[in-house]
């Protein structure tokens, strides 16, 4: 007879592999779907721009650098902002409030991404392009960076709207790695009789590599984000040459061109090389986050 | 214990409720009462007859965006008729979406504002074949945003328009636009073709009409849902999502040109531009004009369960008639000729019967769209007739 | 640096860092503002249950079929995601250190941050393809996906924080390892469980990628069965969004306002029912 113990193992066996096996099924349905544009194209179709489904002629670039270009914004101005919120949260503001803006910051983590996108549709676009946009094209419109006339749907909106939405994953991994920093450190640090902005950016420089991979995670949370960036990014196939460029991304170039892709014979395969692309990089950035954060956790 | 319990018992309320609600509402209750009594009359529409019937069921289409509105209306309009018994899902998500989803059999119909593609009705062919038909009449405006200029003034020629398009003609003043209106005040202005950045019905006609009207355009460009613009290589060209996409641009950026659906341009308020005609006459897109155009197109139209690729729109597109707008076109409606679901055969020859008769008077047709003359709502009448279960 | 420029660089450090750390929250604030002041003034009994308006001309005004098929759609999530996760995560928690285990952790790792919309492209390959329709069954797979890995990381917290000597009490009764983990230390787990389940529920309830290729939305169908399209609130209130009708943009906020609620009624009850753990 055999032990419930032993049907439980295999029960609870059967249960575990699940994510197993959808993680592996994904990855064998990128590539066998994926495979017809690559046999043709060869790796060209990754670097080339080019979207003429009238002769069946597709090369990603421009999703692929709107991708790039919309995480790059995002992480920059999503990091000085996260360290801000994670050492606001932990050292200056009173322990009374602390709850409440931890409890706030993880609401901006959990709130769904087409409020995001209807929020910056109608609300950040038009401030952003009244108010950062349209000036900068003015005063500024020699620089490469600014030379197109701003739309307020564009890479350098959905790069906006990205870092606010990123800011509380990396501020909670930044957080908790600052709050766990042995007291005796900062003991020694005041002792040392610096100031509490000298100890700060002493207490930053241990945390490195927590502050390094709550980066990389949320890079890889922006580079996969959909329909907030689907909403505000425009949805041109165009090369940016500029900030203020409209453009796609790769998940809002699946999103918005899956629905016709099977009325064309190499559509579909060259979405699925796009969204194989989109995992492979954004499995790397992932994985080297873990890493670092499994080095933070070693270490403390 | 208690506290969390309290919390567990509210979420699950609530999940039953909503399961009771959905099992409550009328939808759920038709489907499950479905019967099969498909002896619905054809020849009079009238909503006594409507309420006799007992044929109820859900059918899903999904397709082309123009078409969406007047396609609620009439949705809408037969769920009141039959009481909430017929309930006609239609999803606006694209022509190319919608033939794309057709294709695959996954939609029950598809609404397209170019007929199906040839390979598309290919394959069918083998699978039972299809119908086609016309369900509205749609045009499209080219649309411009001079500073001086009112609407209804500036005159252009196809050729005209797609040497800007191809961005031969850069400058508004140009001595090609001049020629056709000497008595204008044209600018020094670089033109900005506005086009659509999406998979376009409305796209695939504008450029079946320029490719019609030059030679050079059919060679270079070509017509589809997406082409390659020449004048984005140029940096004149702004790609906007949807019609309402195209409207907003032309509005926001001086110097701009544009086209949209007809419907768009007087919602937008934005200034309209007659075009020469076949016969040499410039006009817009009035009743008499779009009337005279369909007139002149009835003697070209195949069946339903023809292919109409070849014909329309690269045929159809600037029609003879001297009064005849040349950018018309029609919004189709596809359908297989053969469903498994007897039910689903009756209540989609019920729905577009009604469509093409009822659904044609002033009444029921919304704002902005034009009714079928008679003899083309005839087309779609005798192919509804093809329909069968198997 | 002399003691008076170090005090002023102190201040100032500690100003912008204020500064912007006020400034991350600003957008949030912003958010609830502005959807409650757009859309709460739909919100009438009649908007929660009634069809939607056509988008030009006709009556009526409501997100009925999308509010019905997002609760069936939760539902059915919580039921596929919620136990595979639930299990994944006990068996994360109790047999930690098998070689599967070790895999499985890092697999759903991986998971979380997927790209949601290849997560829906996916279920399409396996769902609405082969089915020959848009069906609520691959919605719900699609969102099961998403939610599986926080359910399960959350659920082998749950039971990893249990007190050893609370495990050992519970098998030294005697009784099978099934009625141990599921009658005995559930319940010693049963915060943290519901908490995994409360954020299955708010994705599941939020999440639109997974949505926008598997079900289609329908316009007067409330539920016609799970191999048939469906409705949900985020899918309309995306599709409402982006259409060209001043009508559906008005719907649009409304649904926002309402999933927004929602949302904020699943945090606050998972916050109060945090705090309530005081071992």
């Amino acid at each position: 007879m055999i032990s419930s113990e032993k049907i439980f193992s295999i029960f609870l066996i059967v249960f575990a592999s699940t994510s197993l096996l959808i993680v592996v099924g994904i990855v064998i349905s990128l590539v066998a779907n994926s495979y017809p544009i690559f046999m043709r194209d060869g790796p060209s179709f990754i670097f080339k721009s080019v979207w003429n489904p009238v002769k069946e002629d597709y090369g990603i670039l421009p999703a692929l650098l709107g991708t790039l270009i919309s995480s790059a914004i995002a992480i920059s101005i999503s990091m000085p902002l996260a360290i801000s919120l994670a050492i606001f949260s932990a050292e200056i503001a009173p322990k009374s409030i602390r709850g409440f803006i931890n409890s706030i910051s993880d609401l901006m983590a959990s709130l769904p991404s087409v409020i995001y996108g209807l929020w910056g549709l109608y609300v950040l676009a038009p401030i952003l392009n009244q108010y950062i946009m349209t000036p900068l094209h003015q005063y500024l419109g020699f620089i490469p960076l600014f030379s197109t006339k701003p739309i307020p749907t564009n890479l350098f909106t959905a790069g906006i709207l990205l870092a606010i939405m990123i800011t509380p994953f990396s501020s909670s991994i930044i957080r908790e790695a600052y709050s766990a920093v042995p007291y005796h450190l900062k003991e020694a640090a005041y002792s040392l009789g610096m100031t509490r902005w000298e100890v700060i950016r002493t207490l930053l420089g241990y945390i490195r590599s927590a502050i390094l991979a709550g980066a990389f995670l949320a890079l890889g949370r922006a580079m996969g984000e959909t329909v907030a960036v689907a909403m505000v990014v425009g949805n041109t196939f165009t090369l940016p040459r500029s900030l203020f460029d409209m453009g796609y991304t790769i998940s809002s170039l699946i999103a918005n061109q899956f629905p016709n892709a099977e009325a064309y014979s190499y559509m579909v395969p060259a979405l699925y090389g796009g969204a194989l692309v989109l995992f492979t990089i954004g499995l790397v950035i992932n994985l080297a986050g873990l890493y670092l954060i499994r080095r933070v956790v070693a270490r403390s | 214990m208690k506290a969390y319990a309290k919390y567990v018992a509210i979420i699950a309320i609530v999940i039953v409720a909503a399961l009771i609600a959905a099992f409550m509402s009328p939808s759920l209750q038709t489907s499950v009462e479905r019967t099969v009594t498909v002896t619905t009359t054809y020849a009079t529409t009238s909503p006594a007859t409507r309420a006799t019937s007992t044929l109820s069921g859900v059918v899903n289409g999904a397709g082309a965006t123009f078409l969406n509105p007047q396609m609620q209306a009439w949705a809408s309009k037969f769920y009141e008729l039959t009481g909430g018994r017929i309930q006609i899902n239609y999803q606006s998500i694209g022509s190319g979406a919608g033939q794309a989803k057709f294709r695959e059999g996954i939609l029950d119909f598809a609404g397209s504002d170019p007929p199906l593609k040839l390979e598309i009705y290919k394959e069918f062919k083998e699978k039972g074949g299809i119908v086609q038909f016309p369900v509205t009449i749609g045009t499209i405006v080219v649309v411009y945003n001079i500073p001086n200029v009112e609407s209804g003034k500036l005159k252009l020629t196809g050729e005209v328009i797609a040497q800007i398009y191809m961005g031969e003609i850069v400058y508004w003043d140009d001595p090609a636009i001049k020629a056709l209106n000497p008595e204008l005040n044209l600018p020094h202005e670089k033109i900005i073709a506005v086009h659509r950045s999406d998979g376009s019905g409305t796209t695939r006609v504008f450029t079946a009409y320029l490719s019609k009207v030059s030679e050079s355009w059919k060679n270079k460009v070509g017509s589809d849902f997406t082409v390659e613009w020449p004048v984005d290589k140029l940096g004149n060209g702004v790609g906007a999502k949807g019609n309402e996409g195209v409207a907003a641009a032309v509005k926001q950026n001086p110097y701009s040109i544009g086209y949209v659906e007809t419907a768009y341009a007087y919602s937008a308020g934005l200034k309209i531009a007659l075009i020469r005609n076949r016969d040499g006459n410039y006009v817009l897109p009035t009743k008499e004009a779009v009337a005279s155009a369909a007139r002149a197109l009835v003697k070209v139209l195949p069946r339903a369960d023809e292919d109409w690729s070849h014909i329309f729109p690269d045929e159809t597109v600037d029609p003879p008639g001297g009064e005849s707008y040349p950018i018309t076109s029609f919004s189709f409606v596809i359908l297989r000729q053969v469903y498994d679901d007897p039910v689903k055969v009756a209540i989609l020859k019920d729905f577009f019967k009604w469509v093409l008769t009822e659904g044609q008077k002033p009444e029921n047709i919304v704002e902005g769209y034009d009714p079928l003359p008679p003899e083309v709502a005839a087309i779609g009448l005798d192919g509804l007739k093809l329909l069968r279960t198997g | 640096m002399t003691l008076n420029k170090r005090k002023i660089m102190d201040k100032i450090m500690l100003g912008i860092i204020s500064a912007l750390a006020i400034a991350s929250a600003i957008p949030i604030f912003s958010i609830i503002i502005n959807v409650y002041s757009e859309g709460a003034r739909h919100i009438t009994l009649n908007f929660l249950i009634d069809l939607p308006p056509p988008p030009i001309g006709g009556k009526g005004g409501g997100i009925g079929p999308a509010l019905v098929g997002s609760l069936i759609l939760i539902s059915l999530t919580l039921l596929i995601g919620g136990s595979i996760g639930f299990f994944t995560g006990l068996y994360l928690s109790e047999f930690s250190h098998t070689r599967l285990a070790r895999y499985t952790q890092m697999f759903l790792q991986i998971m979380v941050e997927f790209p949601t919309i290849i997560v829906g492209l996916f279920a399409y390959a396996i769902l609405v393809a082969p089915l020959k329709r848009f069906n609520a069954l691959a919605g719900a797979i699609a969102l099961s996906i998403v939610i599986i890995p926080y359910v399960a990381l959350n659920v082998r917290e749950a039971y990893k924080s249990i007190p050893y000597t609370l495990k050992e009490a519970a098998f030294s009764l005697g009784v099978s390892a099934p009625i141990a983990y599921l009658r005995i230390l559930l319940s010693a787990a049963r915060r943290g469980i519901l908490t995994a389940l409360l954020i299955g529920m708010a994705k599941a309830a939020g999440e639109t990628a997974p949505l926008l290729l598997t079900i289609l939305g329908t316009t007067f169908t409330y539920f016609g069965g799970i191999d048939q399209p469906i409705n949900a609130i985020p899918l309309l209130i995306y599709n409402f969004a982006l259409s060209p009708y001043e009508k559906w943009h008005q719907v649009a906020w409304g649904a926002t306002a309402v999933l927004l609620t929602i949302m904020l009624t699943i945090f606050v009850i998972s916050r109060l029912m945090v705090r309530e753990a005081k071992i």
